[in-house]
């Protein structure tokens, strides 16, 4: 083996080794208020041959379940340590909510104070920086049934992907059966970035 | 350098070259995709089907390229047995793609996966999936509404999901289409489940650059 293949094998191993195993994910301040919960988690990522031109922030998908509540985790980190890199462990997106329900733990109404739901932001960030925080926002028409600031939770730097995970949702008592809208406005520094998601309440 | 160095080094490359390979055989057979259906269990713990026939959908558009995801978590998983039952391991949602490695002009190799979500309330019957990406009014990849095997019943969960790159090349567009090379700035995603008679449509945006 020639020293030019040697190192042209060497220097490619360290371009994947970085590609795949960019920065451990980081998980930041957990806030509580009445049973809601938020983090943020992030994650390293990496563009090859891209230029920073897109905007400073990047809105990813709003995701959603109404069931297991763990955060959003970024593998190989802890906990799920044995799931390859680049891979992302979240509850199942299940957008059918039930309100008023009669099995256990299905009920999302405010009258009986259960909680049900979470909800995971994703965001990209491209040069933007700086201190996250969120609003999440739940409306069915003009209604508001749900809305959380979570203030500063931690920090992103240019060129993470950033979770923003809230559980314990408690839907307001006007909440109906039918759609409602999730709308998710994320900051990050003095940059801005708004998702959305559609779930069903169901009685 | 030793021979267990030379040894790592070697089949490390293989691995690579294999990964490679594949890829491209991949692209060059047209849209790939698989789709599966699981339980879904939002309608099992109390919540009656009685909203209007509706379904909802979530995008993500992810980077990685893995052929195990995504995979449903818990004892007993697909490749993700020591995570948590009740979840799944999907690759994480990457909003900024490079068109250096993305464009078909001149390879269509794949250069990333979108993935689809699904649950339906009481819609039921044959599942079709289509998958398009425009620029404006550019359109620089399209499926086709594609039939899956499968038949979708009122409450399950349906993941499907493409391996995809952009552009006119082969494989990236169908013949009443025309795609063309993508530019830099963002593109939409708009992904179509047909299930029986109904089309349900999602939309994201992603980044090129």
């Amino acid at each position: 083996m020639t020293k030019i293949r040697m190192f042209l094998i060497a220097a490619l191993a360290v371009i994947v080794a970085l590609g795949v195993c960019g920065q451990p994910a980081q998980a930041q301040s957990v806030t509580v208020r009445n049973g809601t919960h938020a983090s943020v988690i992030s994650i390293g990522h990496w563009v090859p041959n891209a230029s920073p031109d897109a905007a400073a922030v990047v809105n990813g998908p709003v995701m959603w379940d109404d069931g297991v509540q763990v955060p959003p985790c970024f593998a190989p980190n802890a906990p799920c340590t044995a799931d390859p890199a680049g891979g992302l462990n979240v509850g199942y997106p299940l957008p059918f909510w039930p309100i008023n329900g009669s099995g256990t733990g299905d009920t999302c109404n405010n009258v009986t104070l259960q909680a049900c739901g979470q909800i995971d932001s994703f965001i990209e960030t491209n040069t933007g920086s700086g201190k996250v925080s969120a609003t999440i926002t739940i409306k069915q028409g003009t209604t508001t049934i749900f809305t959380y600031s979570t203030g500063d939770i931690g920090t992103a730097t240019a060129g993470e992907i950033v979770a923003v995970s809230v559980d314990g949702i408690q839907l307001d008592a006007t909440a109906t059966a039918g759609t409602a809208v999730i709308t998710v406005v994320t900051k990050v520094g003095k940059a801005k970035s708004t998702g959305k998601a559609t779930i069903v309440l169901t009685d | 350098m030793t021979k267990t160095r030379m040894f790592i080094f070697t089949a490390f490359a293989f691995i690579l070259a294999l990964g490679a390979v594949s890829q491209s055989a991949l692209a060059a057979d047209g849209p790939q995709f698989h789709a599966v259906l699981r339980p879904g269990p939002a309608l099992s713990h109390g919540a009656a089907p009685d909203a209007a026939p509706a379904a909802a959908s979530g995008i993500t558009a992810m980077s990685g390229i893995n052929a195990a995801w995504p995979a449903f978590c818990g004892s007993g998983g697909n490749g993700c047995a020591s995570d948590p039952s009740g979840t799944i391991l999907i690759g994480a949602p990457v909003e900024l793609w490079s068109l250096a490695t993305c464009t078909g002009a001149a390879s269509s190799a794949p250069c990333g996966q979108v993935y689809n979500f699904i649950v339906s309330n009481t819609a039921t019957g044959a599942w079709s999936i289509q998958l398009e990406v425009k620029q404006g009014t550019s359109v620089i990849y399209d499926t086709g509404l594609l039939k899956t095997d499968e038949t979708f019943p009122a409450g399950d969960i349906g993941y499907s999901g493409f391996n995809v790159a952009f552009g006119p090349s082969s494989g990236n567009c169908p013949a009443a289409v025309t795609c063309v090379a993508p530019t830099a700035g963002p593109a939409t995603i708009t992904y179509t489940n047909k299930i029986g008679k109904i089309s349900y449509k999602g939309t994201q945006t992603i980044t090129l650059q």
